[in-house]
């Protein structure tokens, strides 16, 4: 038996993914963040101040400062956006009781009703969808979204999540390094992107990761 | 209503006398564009059962499958072999970032 993830070896040059690494990605797209709205937004204040005539154009500059961060938000939450597969309604069915079989019943009623299933990890409270997951971090803030696939085309949902399950449960950093990070950053962000179906679900690892909100690495309450 | 009901009873026990000889039969399943494929069953006492199960594991995994066992609540671990005292043995397709 064996504990790392053997896909790794097709992503053998990315360093594996551990809680400090977690942090600085969390770091990275904070300051990504910053350095798009506080440019556009004090230009705008600038503009403004310097010529209350030129209004329209600070417009646009507050636009920028907000528009940015939503698209990066929108590409996080774009992730787990239900999609539609080539296999028949008798294999999604299929598929969906295996995949019942795999996880607790409070998962399986989520996954009713969101499409989307929770499980807990060390790294924090993953929600896994047919094309990617979402980390929520302890203490529920902060999300990480991970596209993450099976690449077989005529697989219905249900193995899709099955496929990531199982991988995430046998090795959960190596998943973590496999899957492509799309967008780091709170959680109120990526919910507003998300279909309204599924924020259940992310409310749900919300309080999950809030209940067993220690730090992993310093056992923090954080 | 009771003769017909007769036959399902021997039926019905007739499967428990066979489930409590086989108490544990162990299946080997392929995820696949059917939900799943089951591939093998199995019980330790059954050497050409098994023998059929191992050749079916190792068919899988040459086509690029790899073997999972759960191993607990939110565990699991890739087998290289087939474990023949597991209850389910689920062949997966390698993930990829998308």
């Amino acid at each position: 038996m064996t504990e790392v993830l053997p896909e790794l070896a097709a992503v053998h040059w990315r360093p594996r993914v551990d809680e400090q690494r977690l942090r600085r990605v969390g770091l990275g797209w904070t300051v990504t963040t910053i350095a798009h709205v506080v440019p556009f937004a004090g230009a705008g204040v600038a503009l403004l101040a310097a010529e209350p005539l030129a209004f329209p154009v600070t417009l646009a500059s507050f636009a920028h400062a907000w528009i940015i961060p939503e698209l990066y938000a929108a590409r996080g939450a774009n992730v787990i956006r239900s999609r539609r597969f080539r296999a028949t309604a008798q294999a999604e069915r299929v598929s969906v009781g295996l995949l019942g079989d795999l996880v607790s019943h409070e998962a399986r009623e989520l996954h009713r009703e969101t499409g989307l299933v929770l499980e807990r990890g060390r790294l924090g409270v993953w929600l896994v969808g047919a094309t990617g997951a979402l980390l929520v971090r302890p203490g529920g803030k902060r999300v990480l979204c991970y596209c993450v696939r099976v690449p077989e085309e005529e697989l219905p949902a249900g193995d899709r999540i099955a496929h990531l399950l199982l991988a995430l449960r046998s090795d959960e950093a190596g998943f973590a390094t496999v899957a492509n990070c799309a967008f780091s950053g709170a959680r109120w962000r990526v919910r507003r992107r998300m279909a309204a179906a599924m924020r259940p679900a992310l409310d749900r690892a919300g309080a999950v990761a809030r209940e067993s909100g220690l730090d992993p690495v310093s056992n923090v309450a954080v | 209503m009771l003769a017909e009901l007769a036959p399902r009873r021997h039926l019905t026990l007739a499967l428990a006398s066979e489930q409590a000889y086989h108490p544990t039969m162990s299946r080997l399943i392929r995820m696949d564009n059917t939900g799943h494929s089951t591939l093998a069953e199995w019980t330790a006492d059954d050497p050409a059962a098994v023998e059929a199960a191992v050749a079916a594991f190792q068919t899988e995994l040459d086509r690029g499958y790899f073997g999972m066992v759960s191993t607990g609540e939110g565990h699991a671990e890739q087998v290289k072999q087939l474990p023949i005292d597991a209850g389910l043995v689920i062949m997966r397709r390698p993930i990829a970032g998308g």
